[in-house]
């Protein structure tokens, strides 16, 4: 009951950020109130007994993505950007409303369709809990050759990152 | 009210005595600060109001109380006041997270239940703590952009690349503790580290009977990295960069005062004390008296009171940290930005790299009869 | 599941605390009254003239993508940790560390990538 409860908590948490994302004229508060749907997120993963991942999330996405964003955000002076068309007024906030709805009912026609075909969406109450020990066992024995590439992918980011910001114009030019 | 409901009464009781002990901590931090600071540069300090000036921060209090009201007209009105709020938060949550002392058994209604002495039990102790305390940086980035003024956003930009910078090293400091325990739990870090020193040579097992089985004498290169780290983190002399007064005039709270000042200072003495109290948890036993703690419960009896007087043995450690941490602002000049980067990435990673390396290497040769190879 | 509720409660009790603190300050405060300099934002002495939404060094957008970068890795770490003397006691030590080291291996050569390239410097 209490699970049910705090799901729909976290849940009006997610949605009503996400709106918020979508319909706030400036664009720090959108990133802020991304900042909220993902902490919305990891209270649903800690709701379903996965206190990891939940964790994982807030340390990930709502720590260092989200800063980035904010940061990214602040480099680039948006003021031209939110006087556009798509940034004030009911005609922008419909189009917006739209096109998430739009997104919103493929994903839930897929998952509908999923569920109508295979039958399952609750998830399996005699499954085995969630346990980062077994979490590890899985990604250390059967798939650590997808770990070690991960570790070459995470390698070229910072180096791809650097090598863009040094191209020409860049205030790292040489 | 059964007893059940005696027993969520008192974990709301514990939940709120925890967090008024954290903030109540904070006029008498303050008060050491001052007469401390007195002390080391041979002057006075506050010494007027009440014994020893000791009263001098009630009259603060009091004082911030009754100050003016006021908000910048540039200021963006929901950021600027959610700001010392959000402070407060990551604080106090990452604290309640921590166990300040021996578990108790109350009897209620018949039957004995146990509780703990922390705001709420977790499992996977140490990563909801990194994980709460990465928030931390939003406290900043509201103030700093909620304020409307140059100075405030520059100061909120460089605390936050700062405590990114350093949570890194943290983190990776972390992973050493890690591979000694193998748990996230707290709980469990306090029991592996209670006995004397014992640990397996070469699948022999050795007993020092002298020292008590503290994670400092198994991870002293990770302790000191995660000292550093701590003092990045916490925004403290030699690292509060972002209050540099000769270059940002106050950083990120320039635009603030009365109460709404005293409340980023409430954040930033609990980020002191859960640093602190993590400190003594994965480095120095965490609330258990070595050679003492069996003794004190036979002594004692009664269980809540045995609990009672390990919380003042675990307060007593971490003060003397918080002391520290006080001490260090007062004797270290701060650093230069670009040193302050420099010494995060290029010192600290490399040296937590190498130390997580060489735990495990060492892990290895101890425990297992193969080897490396 | 169970420990959510708590957490909860803690940061219900604490924002409400918080928000408590600016409130009864607001009403025990001295009325407002205007006068120019005092809602000006603060500048040392001079009239503020610039935007105060200036733009910021592209170095901090830098600084955030590796540090997202090396966090994960990190995060990566923290499991390997936490088993690694269940797998050592299972007799698969070597196998653990290796697997460990060439993880880190890699994690060092980007960190030596970006001192290199200048791409920590600050001046």
């Amino acid at each position: 009951m209490t699970e049910v409860f705090i799901f729909y908590i976290f849940a009006a948490l997610t949605v009503f950020a996400g709106l918020g994302v979508l319909l706030h004229p400036n664009p720090i508060m959108c990133a802020l109130h991304l900042v909220a749907a993902m902490i919305g997120i990891a209270g649903l993963f800690f709701n379903l007994n996965a206190p990891f991942i939940a964790a994982v999330q807030i340390m990930v996405y709502a720590g260092a993505v989200m800063v980035l964003f904010l940061f990214v955000i602040m480099i680039f002076d948006l003021k031209e950007e939110g006087r556009g068309i798509f940034s004030y007024g009911a005609l922008s906030n419909f189009l917006k409303i739209l096109f998430a709805g739009l997104f919103s009912g493929l994903l839930l026609s897929s998952i509908l369709f999923k569920i109508s075909r295979f039958g399952y969406l609750i998830p399996d109450k005699t499954a085995p809990q969630f346990e980062v020990r077994n979490l590890a066992k899985v990604m250390f024995t059967d798939y650590v050759f997808a770990f070690e590439v991960l570790g070459l992918l995470l390698l070229v980011i910072p180096i791809g990152t650097v090598a863009l910001s040094r191209i020409r114009g860049g205030t790292h030019a040489q | 009210m059964g007893a059940s409901g005696l027993e969520i009464l008192i974990n709301v009781v514990k939940m709120v005595a925890i967090f008024l002990l954290m903030v109540q901590l904070v006029p008498i931090l303050v008060w050491v600060e001052r007469r401390g600071s007195a002390f080391i540069q041979n002057r006075f300090g506050p010494n007027r109001v009440g014994p020893l000036g000791l009263t001098q921060l009630l009259a603060d209090a009091v004082k911030f109380l009754f100050k003016e009201e006021f908000r910048p007209p540039k200021s963006i009105a929901f950021l600027y006041y959610a700001a010392p709020v959000v402070a407060i938060i990551p604080g106090a949550l990452a604290f309640g997270a921590i166990p300040l002392s021996a578990p108790f058994t109350l009897e209620l209604g018949g039957e004995l239940v146990q509780f703990n002495f922390q705001s709420f039990h977790l499992g996977i102790g140490i990563v909801f703590v990194l994980g709460i305390s990465s928030l931390g940086a939003y406290a900043l980035l509201f103030a700093g952009w909620g304020s409307g003024n140059k100075y405030s956003l520059m100061g909120a930009l460089r605390a936050s690349a700062q405590m990114i910078s350093y949570e890194l090293a943290l983190g990776l400091s972390i992973v050493g503790i890690l591979l000694i325990y193998g748990t996230f739990s707290f709980d469990e870090m306090i029991t592996a580290q209670q006995g004397p020193l014992r640990f397996m040579l070469m699948g022999k097992p050795i007993v020092v009977d002298f020292l008590p089985n503290w994670g400092i004498f198994y991870q002293p290169l990770g302790f000191i990295l995660f000292f550093a780290a701590t003092f990045a983190e916490t925004n403290r002399a030699p690292f509060d960069l972002p209050e540099a007064e000769a270059e940002l005039v106050a950083g990120y709270h320039t635009e603030y005062g009365g109460l709404k000042m005293l409340m980023f200072y409430i954040g930033e003495y609990g980020h002191m004390m859960v640093a602190s109290a993590l400190l003594v948890t994965f480095f120095f036993g965490g609330w258990d008296l070595p050679f003492g703690s069996e003794g004190v419960r036979e002594a004692i009896g009664s269980s809540f009171l045995y609990s009672l007087v390990m919380h003042l043995v675990f307060m007593g450690k971490v003060l003397l940290f918080l002391w520290i941490f006080i001490w260090v602002r007062w004797t270290l000049p701060r650093f230069r930005y670009d040193q302050l980067m420099d010494l995060g990435w290029k010192t600290m990673l490399p040296w937590a790299l190498f130390n997580t390396v060489a735990t495990a290497a060492i892990v290895v040769l101890f425990n297992s009869q193969g080897g490396l190879s | 599941m169970e420990a959510i509720v708590p957490i909860l409660v803690l940061t219900l009790i604490v924002a409400t605390f918080g928000s408590l603190l600016v409130y009864v300050s607001s009403i025990l405060g001295p009325k407002k009254h205007y006068t120019k300099a005092k809602y000006m934002a603060y500048e040392c002495g001079l009239p503020g003239e610039e935007s105060e939404k200036s733009t910021v060094s592209v170095r901090f957008y830098l600084t955030a993508i590796l540090f997202i970068v090396f966090d994960i890795e990190i995060l990566f770490m923290f499991p390997w940790a936490l088993t690694y003397k269940e797998f050592i006691a299972a007799g698969h030590g070597a196998y653990i560390f290796w697997v460990m080291f060439v993880f880190i291996a890699l994690f060092l050569f980007g960190l030596i990538w970006e001192v290199r390239s200048k791409a920590l410097e600050w001046d």
